[in-house]
């Protein structure tokens, strides 16, 4: 069964799930929901402080030019995640303090750069969600080559990415969650983090260590299983 | 789908979960019994469970405004599938 995000559009819907997301780390969500979730593996770090992103993707690729970055801009939902994918390494900077002070008054969900972004200081003080891969004081110039449509399906870290899909971020990493099974891995996720939660409580009540929780002596001397599910 | 359908389908389910990591199912599953303590569900095989609840109840299966513990039971299932549908056809 695939149940999407009940209503794709729905700024508030979207809201929603990302405060949902926000109790979950990328780690649980991807222990929980195994091949469903896959990591992209890129070095993304947050850039203006704020430590979490979670929403619906609108992907677009470029070759350092600004046009389709501006065309996708312009045309992200509220609560929509910007995902700009530079074809060129070292990347130019795609985005700056003004494209990010419009993605904020636009309500987008956040920007997510698999290039460079710029004006570090300037983005520290907008309170939306920027990540990218690089930075560099050197601007991206040239708008000459338009998309041709956005958004586009775009492979970036090794993953391909759909208009819709749901990126999560966070200090350790980033998944890609497709549309259809958000609710579900979202769902795996909180059971994961209650188990994970209660077991870390009985460590701190002092129920046991790790190992002896996990059974580990009698796993190594064979007379038993280790139980490391929680 | 009635309740016992529901459980039916659940044990079956958790039974081939059972003998593919190699633990023994019990002979008897109660609908109160915790699944995850049992080692039937873990955290490796929690979205399998979710995604086979959703396919044979046709639900989504929507943990936001529940509890996770009404996951961990096969009574908690049905009733939170229950709770569910209540939802969707209010």
């Amino acid at each position: 069964m695939t149940t999407t995000v009940e209503h794709r559009f729905d700024e508030a819907a979207i809201t929603r799930l990302r405060q949902e997301f926000s109790q979950v780390s990328t780690s649980q969500l991807a222990d929980a929901s195994g091949d469903l979730v896959t990591a992209l593996r890129l070095p993304l770090r947050s850039r203006n402080g704020l430590p979490r992103v979670a929403g619906p993707a609108f992907p677009v690729t470029t070759d350092d030019d600004m046009l389709p970055c501006l065309q996708a801009l312009a045309a992200t939902p509220p609560g929509w995640i910007l995902l700009l994918v530079n074809e060129q390494r070292p990347s130019e900077a795609l985005a700056g303090d003004i494209l990010t002070a419009s993605a904020l008054a636009q309500r987008l969900g956040g920007l997510v750069v698999d290039g460079a972004v710029r004006d570090l200081d300037d983005l520290a003080e907008l309170p939306i969600p920027v990540f990218s891969t690089e930075v560099t004081l050197v601007s991206a110039r040239t708008t000459r080559e338009r998309a041709p449509h956005v958004p586009q399906t775009v492979r970036t870290g090794g993953v391909e990415v759909r208009p819709g899909d749901w990126l999560v971020g966070d200090a350790d990493g980033f998944v890609v969650v497709p549309e259809d099974k958000v609710t579900a891995v979202l769902s795996a996720g909180r059971l994961l983090r209650a188990r994970e939660d209660r077991l870390k409580q009985s460590i701190r009540d002092g129920a046991g260590t790790l190992a002896e929780l996990t059974g580990l002596a009698d796993f190594l001397a064979g007379t038993g299983e280790l139980r490391f599910e929680v | 789908m009635d309740r016992d359908d529901l459980y039916a389908q659940l044990r079956e389910f958790l039974a081939g979960l059972a003998a593919e990591s190699g633990r023994e199912f019990p002979d008897r599953l109660d609908p109160d019994d915790n699944l995850f303590d049992l080692g039937l569900v873990t955290s490796f095989s929690v979205i399998r469970m979710i995604l086979f609840v959703e396919d044979v109840t046709g639900c989504p299966i929507d943990l936001a405004d529940h509890e996770p513990q009404a996951f961990y039971t096969l009574a908690g299932i049905h009733t939170l599938v229950a709770s569910q549908r209540q939802e969707e056809s209010a």
